[in-house]
């Protein structure tokens, strides 16, 4: 049993998880006056971009928010994100008590470019003096690397996240860092329980982080067939889970939420298989019927019939959050969970399917439940 | 559930051989796979030099289809292609043929883990675009010039997705991003989710082609490469006094692991086992292991408690041994700590001697050198070991094999990565 003893998150629906959990119920009730949490994109100019708005998130400042100020300056965007999540979700007291060793850190991160000013100069100072239309390999890594931050190469490494977190709270214990996918959300937070249940950890941290609004991976996302469907954004969630409840869960007013059964699969070319299907029919029969899905769902109808189909024959109430917050990459499978998580709480589900699909193919499910401390 | 896990199949292709026979071969032989650069004009670089594999292997059927496919689909990339070549080989040797992963197992009960990063030409790729555009006050024009399928390439888990499809794999697919421990842990991965009984059949390994401009340009900024130019063969110089860093690498290697009984079932020769695993985190620096070891010593520990093994049982280490100042300095620490007075005695060498650092690669290579010890009781050496550190003061094997009486009963292979990453694994003799 898999208890979720905290979370934390930064998104576009606030900082921090009173913020973003406050503004979720505004736009899911509809009570709200805004039914998105999208705002006009101002990271870079959009003339010409299929899109305009994007999932921000506002009044983020790494060098004053984040424990370690000097720190920042090693970090990419996704990087800050995700340490603020994991100290949020590092508060109080779930991870009191056990030694870093035995503290895991299961993570997937989305991976960041260097940003074009950045590249920018570099460039600049690599072409070729007699055909400044061309450049020049020698100069570019002659008069060109100076401009070059050699902190560049360490930012976009896909682990870095995981790092700066782990190494601002202190974790010492087994850790997986899982290459981006909206799908790997799911499979960190399973075999974040997997480790626990096998004993490799007593406690452990689980994190999601992506930062989709640069101007050239935006580019990107285009080519992906992403944008225009949904805008781009940014985000990171973090939990922490436990085999059994802390003091502060036991004596919460509310019920907590606990991961039950997860699944993982590849849709891949097998003629006649609905990969989806066999796995959340999996997890239904082993945990039972969900009252709320979150479901992956962003408006491609080629690749979401499939998905649709299942979720019409459930007839369970289903919530979409990419249309409303943007296209927050590996760490939008973690911000469903944290949502449902948050309807467990508050009383509104007692089990709750969140669903995720990489544009790659690759498919995780998870089922939460309300549970009550013993 | 927990299940036994074997191997039964291998493959590679590195800068010192097209296959694992190659590649054994040359490890044992102590041919070095450094050379200077020949595929893009390294003039400028502090370093010149870096471990190449010279011309890809030829595939055929299924996998000359894949890269096939997939050039046209999006470009195959450089670590993609590297990892079709090993896993064909490694396929064919478990047994697998055309129909793919059907011809192992159910679909859903075969997966893939494999590691791997970020791809890496999109920085020069944008350069030499944005040349088109000389005298433009930004970069905005070039965007809409970059090649189809650039996202995909970019993305870490674009080979896994490119092998999964090859094969029809419907198991869980991981694709492991830890810097220089990705194989390792992909591995780890693979042995965890076939003794939880999720998988019969885990494709494991890892793939990386690091020697191009950016990566050259970044490490030696970082201080992290050998500039060791006038001898490139002599510049991976694990715990040797003159290691002055590492050099760059690219290859693949595959492994094809299983539950022992499912291997059994369907008639296929184990060629090792895999014991145990161990996954640490140093919350340390970015580049640097904390100098007292501290890091490797809880992986090794933990692989070892995994294995259920005593240190004492371990006859042989194949050791991360990148030959940078500090890399080897806390391995050598580590070590001693985790094996006590077993630290001494045990044999220990390192594969990058001979074929650079494969980053995201390293840990499944070094792996495959590990059951090539297992199976023929030899243990390579460590080339350019002529001067040894007198603080990497352990059982380095210097240049030449060395056959170990009565043959190896276990081996435990180390990956440590940027970003405060370590694994271990331990392997077995075939059963």
């Amino acid at each position: 049993m898999t208890w979720i003893l905290s979370t934390g998150m930064v998104s576009p629906l606030g900082l921090g998880r009173e913020e973003s959990i406050s503004s979720w119920r505004d736009l899911h009730s509809g009570t709200g006056e805004t039914t998105s949490a999208l705002l006009p994109n101002k990271r870079w100019p959009t003339e010409g971009f299929p899109r305009r708005d994007a999932g921000l998130v506002v009044g983020f400042n790494a060098r004053k928010q984040l424990p370690d100020r000097k720190a920042t300056k090693l970090m990419s965007r996704e990087s800050q994100l995700a340490v603020y999540a994991a100290v949020e979700a590092g508060a109080g007291d779930a991870l009191d008590g056990v030694p870093a060793e035995d503290i895991g850190a299961f993570a997937t991160a989305g991976y960041e470019v260097s940003s074009l000013p950045e590249s920018e100069a570099m460039l600049a100072a690599s072409r070729r003096e007699d055909d400044p239309s061309r450049l020049s390999l020698a100069k570019l890594f002659g008069e060109g690397r100076d401009c070059y931050n050699p902190l560049s190469p360490l930012k976009i490494l896909p682990n870095m996240p995981l790092f700066h977190a782990t190494s601002t709270l202190g974790l010492r214990g087994p850790h997986l860092s899982l290459g981006s996918s909206p799908a790997s959300g799911l499979v960190a937070l399973g075999e974040a329980s997997d480790a626990l249940a096998d004993g490799d950890c007593e406690r452990a941290l689980v994190l999601g982080s992506d930062c989709q609004l640069e101007e050239f991976r935006a580019q990107l996302l285009v080519e992906a067939q992403i944008v225009p469907s949904l805008a781009p954004a940014e985000g990171a969630v973090a939990m922490v889970l436990g085999r059994s409840p802390t003091p502060s869960t036991k004596a919460a007013a509310c019920p907590s939420a606990r991961l039950v059964a997860w699944e993982a699969g590849q849709q891949s070319r097998v003629a006649g298989k609905d990969l989806p299907a066999e796995l959340y029919s999996g997890l239904i029969e082993a945990s039972g019927q969900p009252d709320l899905i979150f479901s992956y769902l962003w408006g491609l109808p080629d690749t979401e019939e499939s998905e649709r189909t299942l979720l019409r024959k459930l007839g369970t109430r289903v919530v979409c959050t990419r249309p409303m917050l943007g296209w927050m990459g590996a760490a939008h499978g973690l911000l469903d969970v944290a949502l449902g998580v948050a309807e467990i709480e508050a009383g509104n589900a007692q089990r709750v399917l969140v669903t995720a699909r990489g544009v790659l193919g690759d498919i995780a499910a998870v089922m939460l439940e309300a549970g009550v401390p013993v | 559930m927990s299940r036994k896990v074997v191997v039964t199949g291998l493959g590679a292709v590195t800068p010192i051989g097209d296959d694992v026979a190659e590649t054994w071969e040359g490890l044992v032989a102590g041919r070095s796979g450094v050379r200077n650069i020949e595929r893009f004009d390294a003039s400028g670089f502090s370093t010149r030099f870096a471990a190449q594999v010279s011309s890809l292997p030829s595939l055929d059927g299924i996998w000359a289809q894949a890269s096939e496919r997939w050039g046209a689909v999006d470009q195959l990339d450089r670590k993609s292609r590297l990892m079709l070549s090993a896993a064909s080989e490694a396929w064919t040797q478990a047994g697998g043929d055309e129909r793919g992963a059907v011809s192992l197992g159910h679909p859903e009960r075969v997966g893939i883990c494999l590691g791997s990063e970020v791809g890496r030409k999109l920085l020069e790729e944008v350069a030499q675009r944005s040349a088109r555009f000389a005298g433009t006050e930004s970069l905005e024009p070039v965007i809409p010039h970059l090649p189809a399928g650039e996202m995909a390439r970019m993305r870490p888990s674009h080979p896994a997705r490119v092998l999964a499809a090859t094969l029809g794999c419907q198991g869980p697919t991981r694709t492991v991003s830890t810097a220089c421990t990705s194989s390792a842990g992909a591995i780890a991965e693979a042995l965890y989710l076939v003794r939880r009984g999720s998988l019969d059949v885990a494709i494991c390994g890892g793939t990386d082609a690091l020697v191009e401009g950016f990566m050259l340009s970044g490490f030696s900024l970082l201080g992290a490469l050998s500039s060791r130019n006038d001898a490139p063969e002599r510049a991976s110089r694990p715990f040797d006094l003159e290691r002055d860093g590492f050099v760059l690498s690219e290859g693949a290697g595959i492994l094809i692991v299983e539950a022992e009984e499912h291997a059994r079932a369907r008639g296929a020769v184990p060629l090792g086992r895999i014991l145990g695993a161990g996954l640490s985190n140093n919350a340390y620096r970015i580049t640097d292991s904390p100098p007292d070891g501290t890091g490797p010593l809880v992986s090794m520990m933990a692989a070892l408690e995994d294995a259920r093994l005593a240190p004492d049982a371990v006859d042989y280490i194949n050791a991360h041994g990148t030959s940078t100042q500090m890399n080897d300095l806390s391995e050598t620490r580590g070590i001693r700590r985790a094996l006590g007075a077993q630290a001494e005695q045990v044999r220990i060498s390192s594969s990058k001697s001979m074929l650079g650092h494969l980053v995201a690669a390293c840990g499944a290579v070094e792996a495959i050198a590990c059951i090539k010890s297992l199976q023929t009781g030899q243990v390579h050496g460590t080339i350019n070991l002529e001067n040894p550190d007198p603080e990497c003061d352990l059982n380095y094997l210097a240049s030449g094999a060395e056959a170990v009486p009565g043959g190896l009963g276990v081996a435990l292979s180390n990956s440590f990565g940027f970003g405060g990453c370590n694994a271990s694994l331990v392997f077995g003799a075939a059963p």
